[in-house]
């Protein structure tokens, strides 16, 4: 179906596969920039992953202005305001961000401060009122396959002092590169590889079915999922599979292609609210609670869910299930799905796994009902209902 | 005609406006809504690019209705495109999660506390509106807690501003 109005933009070029990493230079180049900025984090440079992009960049001419590491895993306003007094300070003229969500959204901080010429980012938190601003040449390398970050046009920076988490959703947010090489994600652990694996599942599923989804969304979901049912395992079971670990960038890349312009809904509005409150990790949270979500807009997205077994199961499954029980088989997939690999990798299954209590579930629901994302979900869920589903996954 | 409807958006601003002040005062979902805000924090709604505005700030236990005075002081700001894009949502021929769906409004502050308003908006149209309008805009009517009559009367007649 179409829908009567949508909006899709997508602009990121992406550099896909082996020796993607020794293109930077050459592209940095073509957008006019000669000395970045690197944008990453301690561990990433511990476990060698600087150094490969910085042997990359040797010998072209693209010089690196400044390498700033001190990136926590909770970004904040004043890792941003550091990362631009170093920028400016080294001349820098674009910026490269390695890392995962935290390095993503920083640098994403970083380029509302330095685009929009101004000292206090907090005054452009909202949604889609950033203008153009200054060019600032802007490449993401991930390295991890489920955030979707590399083509996202939203960063969540908190500011600890006001006690907010700054939400920040514009077009003008999108970098210009999004790289994917296979040495960025080759030593990640099963179990984290697990865990974003099945964040970009939530990022596709709820890409195809919350109340911004259009054709154009739907195809980049649909071939993400096909590709995490094919690869999620084969890269857990044996992280060197090249193969699977670039078809889970690509999938990741795509379900964030999908939900930047479909957005997300319940699963990621109560996911958010448990990071907040009991400090769950992302990937974890929507582990635990896709199935539990997916059972309670039921009603509303049978047809849609009973859609999505094709690509979640294969069209053997497809095919063998009657019409009217396709949705329901395709929750019981995502369980399935969930269980093997909490088997193979220890992924959490229940909300008790990870740490939350009973006690914490009122105010995580509290939290919830005032994320945006709710506001996106096909079906409305208020206060009472965001609790039963957290008891259930309880 | 396109005066007339932006004559038509100004006057359902300021009937949403006072609207909201009222059920603050009446409703007590509203007013649970309400009593979290940050005291003096001003809400400003409008209609771009140079469209009618409304502005309300908290004060105490009350919503002030601000005519449209204040908006560069506003900690939330939540604009509507264009006016079309404005009018359906203001006369309840379309809901606001459709509006924000299709990006027709941009917002500029707090999610948290826009979600909190929005709710508020929820409660406002299911007062403003009878059931036959808010039942095609939204899966669950808020019941009213008072009379149609008394909200619109507050709406009116009471003294919302400052």
């Amino acid at each position: 179906m179409i829908p009567q109005y949508f909006e899709f933009y997508n602009p990121v070029k992406i550099l896909s596969g082996s020796l993607a990493l020794e293109n930077i230079a050459f592209e940095l180049k073509q957008l006019g920039a000669s000395r970045p900025m690197l944008l990453t984090n301690t561990m990433l440079t511990g476990v060698g992953l600087t150094r490969i992009v910085q042997e990359a960049l040797r010998g072209s001419e693209i010089t690196l202005g400044a390498v700033f590491e001190e990136i926590p895993p909770d970004s904040s306003i004043h890792v941003v305001n550091e990362a631009g007094r170093i920028f400016r300070a080294s001349g820098c003229d674009s910026f490269i961000a390695l890392g995962g969500g935290s390095v993503i959204d920083t640098a994403k901080g970083l380029h509302i401060l330095i685009t929009q010429e101004t000292d206090d980012i907090m005054q452009y938190m909202g949604a889609d009122i950033l203008r153009a601003g200054k060019r600032l040449p802007f490449v993401v390398i991930p390295t991890t396959a489920g955030t979707g970050s590399e083509v996202t046009l939203v960063a969540v920076i908190a500011h600890p002092e006001r006690h907010v988490k700054m939400e920040f959703t514009s077009y003008h947010l999108l970098p210009d590169l999004a790289v994917l090489d296979p040495r960025m994600t080759v030593s990640l652990p099963p179990r984290i590889t697990a865990s974003t694996g099945m964040d970009a599942l939530v990022h596709a599923i709820e890409g195809y079915t919350c109340n911004q989804k259009n054709p154009l969304s739907d195809a980049y979901a649909w071939s993400a999922i096909e590709l995490i049912r094919e690869h999620l395992p084969r890269a857990v079971a044996n992280g060197k599979d090249i193969e699977a670990r670039m078809a889970m960038a690509n999938a990741s890349l795509m379900a964030g292609v999908a939900f930047s312009n479909s957005m997300v809904g319940l699963v990621h509005a109560i996911g958010h609210a448990c990071g907040g409150v009991s400090k769950v990790a992302h990937g974890d949270a929507m582990t635990i609670l896709l199935p539990h979500v997916m059972v309670y807009n039921l009603d509303m997205l049978a047809d849609l869910y009973g859609r999505l077994l094709l690509p979640l199961a294969g069209p053997e499954v497809y095919a063998a299930t009657p019409a009217a029980e396709r949705a329901t088989k395709a929750i019981a997939v995502v369980r399935e799905m969930t269980r093997q690999l909490s088997q193979a990798c220890g992924l959490p299954m229940r909300l008790r796994d990870v740490g939350v209590t009973e006690a914490d579930l009122p105010a995580i629901a509290r939290t919830a009902i005032n994320d945006g994302a709710l506001l996106l979900n096909p079906k409305e869920a208020g206060l009472n209902e965001v609790t039963l589903i957290l008891q259930k996954a309880l | 005609m396109k005066q007339m409807k932006v004559l038509l958006a100004r006057s359902a601003l300021w009937l949403l406006g006072r609207a909201m002040c009222a059920c603050a005062a009446l409703d007590s979902r509203a007013q649970a809504e309400v009593r979290v805000w940050e005291d003096g924090v001003r809400i400003a709604m409008r209609v771009g690019p140079a469209g009618p505005a409304m502005v309300l700030e908290k004060r105490g236990e009350r919503l002030r209705y601000l005519g449209a005075t204040g908006i560069d002081t506003a900690y939330l700001v939540i604009t509507f495109k264009h006016v079309d894009a404005a009018l359906p949502v203001l006369l309840g021929m379309t809901s606001v999660a459709r509006c924000w769906a299709e990006r027709r409004m941009t917002m500029k502050g707090d999610p948290t506390l826009a979600m909190s308003v929005v709710r508020v908006m929820l409660l406002v149209e299911a007062y403003l509106f009878p059931g036959l309008i808010t039942r095609r805009i939204m899966q669950r009517v808020p019941a009213r807690e008072v009379s149609m009559a008394r909200v619109y009367l507050s709406t009116l007649l009471a003294a919302h501003g400052r």
